[in-house]
């Protein structure tokens, strides 16, 4: 009557005895490192059965050996001999999943002398390498090659030289040049309104592989150069910095008052002024600001400059006094 | 052109010992690229994150004493072999909750490594450390 329970009993203890020697056998603690190479980033980690910090067991490693944390929360053993691509520049046709296995474009990519480049063109190539299996394979590849299932990248483009390239690409107009508010009736001690036509903001984007870059111009002032001297005597161009494209006259303009960009001319242009010519040369160099933005978020600023000349007569106003009739 | 490239491996070395000890404080990339090129740079920075995810942080530091072995090539590429032994006796680990964790090694806590250091012609003194290997297991020196 007690035999099949005390014989259950038995059998339970030897299971669980053997439980416990299997549970004792694979908590063996091993060692993790951060880095392998700094032995003083390695901690002794205990695994539980079937579970190795939130992932499913692996097998240890020989004694002494090391595991390195690839920064992802895995560890993944310096002697696994899974997913080894062939050295060389080919690849294994097998998907490599572990990313200390995966094959990773170097930053930055060797001088062109350097023999791992093979003899390879670092302008067309990208040098890539993997850490699985222990030493470091290296590894050139063309740009835009198939590397185990995944493109290899050209290098990104420089955004401040695809900048360059869009901001060469802004045409900005020549400034139009209007004087006023006659600009035939143009006289020394008056305003002279000075404005050029309207011009709106130009953009351009250039996009080389994963990066664009748009640039801006946006009108900013306007350097005008009004062509007499400062003084009769000598040395100096009468000129005048405007903010913005100056602004026409409108009909109610009181003229007495400076213009928001003027310039009062001091000197008729006379002839014997002017090498027989009767007007003053005036330029307007107009100025833009230029803004770019890359798709990696960087910024930058430079400007750009285009420049119209005229010619003006300035006489001057005369009050005559009438005598009837 | 040797004594350079070794500079630049202790240089590396001390970098990294920086970074691990203070692993949240910045961004530690540009230090640590000024003196290590891929693929170790990106070991480091894989570290660097590592320590910094699980709260981790190294105090004082490695005494590396590291010779050249071997120079090949000149001018930009030229590859220096150097062995090194890195002895982490000063050095510990602290976790999250300030305590010492750094597990001793069977080897002890002097380890024979090697590294190369190349030329590159467009950094700050030109020399970086690229690779370093570590016999697995670890020997002692």
């Amino acid at each position: 009557m007690t035999r099949p329970p005390l014989r259950a009993v038995v059998i339970g203890a030897v299971c669980l005895t053997l439980l416990l020697i299997s549970g004792r056998a694979n908590a063996e603690p091993r060692l993790v490192c951060d880095d392998k190479s700094d032995p003083s980033s390695c901690v002794m980690v205990a695994d539980s059965p079937g579970t190795s910090e939130g992932e499913p067991a692996e097998a240890d490693p020989a004694p002494g050996g090391y595991k390195f944390n690839d920064g992802n929360g895995k560890a993944n053993s310096s002697q696994d001999d899974s997913a080894s691509p062939t050295v060389g520049g080919t690849t294994s046709s097998r998907p490599v999943n572990s990313t200390e296995c995966d094959w990773i474009p170097m930053i930055p990519g060797p001088p062109a002398a350097d023999p791992r480049w093979g003899g390879a063109d670092p302008a067309t190539n990208t040098m890539i390498y993997s850490n699985c299996n222990g030493p470091t394979r290296f590894a050139v590849a063309a740009n835009g090659a198939a590397i185990g299932g995944a493109v290899v990248a050209p290098p990104p483009p420089d955004p401040a030289q695809l900048a360059q390239e869009a901001i060469g690409q802004l045409r900005v107009p020549q400034p139009h040049i209007n004087l006023g508010p006659n600009p035939n009736e143009i006289a020394v001690n008056f305003y002279t309104w000075l404005w050029v036509d309207y011009s709106p903001p130009i953009t351009k984007t250039v996009t080389a592989g994963p990066v664009s870059v748009t640039a801006t111009a946006t009108f900013s002032s306007v350097v005008w150069s009004m062509g007499e001297p400062l003084s009769l005597d000598g040395g100096g161009v009468g000129s005048v910095t405007c903010e913005g494209m100056g602004v026409a006259p409108s009909s109610n303009a009181n003229f007495n008052e400076p213009p928001p960009c003027g310039y009062m001319f001091k000197y008729r242009s006379l002839q014997e002024r002017t090498n027989g010519v009767g007007q003053w040369p005036v330029s307007a160099t107009a100025t833009w600001s230029v803004t770019w933005a890359a798709s990696t978020g960087q910024t930058g600023a430079d400007s750009l400059s285009a420049n119209s000349t005229t010619n003006v007569e300035v006489g001057e106003y005369r009050t005559t006094r009438g005598t009837g009739g | 052109m040797a004594q350079a490239a070794l500079t630049a491996y202790l240089q590396a070395w001390k970098i990294t010992d920086e970074a691990y000890s203070s692993p949240s404080s910045k961004d530690w990339e540009p230090a640590i690229r000024q003196y290590i090129a891929d693929p170790r740079a990106a070991e480091v920075m894989k570290a660097i994150e590592s320590f910094s995810t699980n709260g981790r942080h190294t105090t004082g530091s490695n005494q590396v004493t590291a010779v050249v072995t071997a120079v090949e090539g000149s001018g930009d590429g030229a590859r220096v072999t150097i062995e090194a032994c890195i002895d982490s006796s000063g050095k510990d680990l602290i976790d999250a909750s300030g305590n010492s964790i750094k597990a001793p090694l069977p080897v002890g806590p002097r380890i024979k490594q090697s590294g190369n250091v190349y030329k590159y012609a467009d950094q700050d003194g030109g020399w970086l450390l690229s690779e370093v290997f570590v016999p697995d297991p670890y020997e002692p020196c």
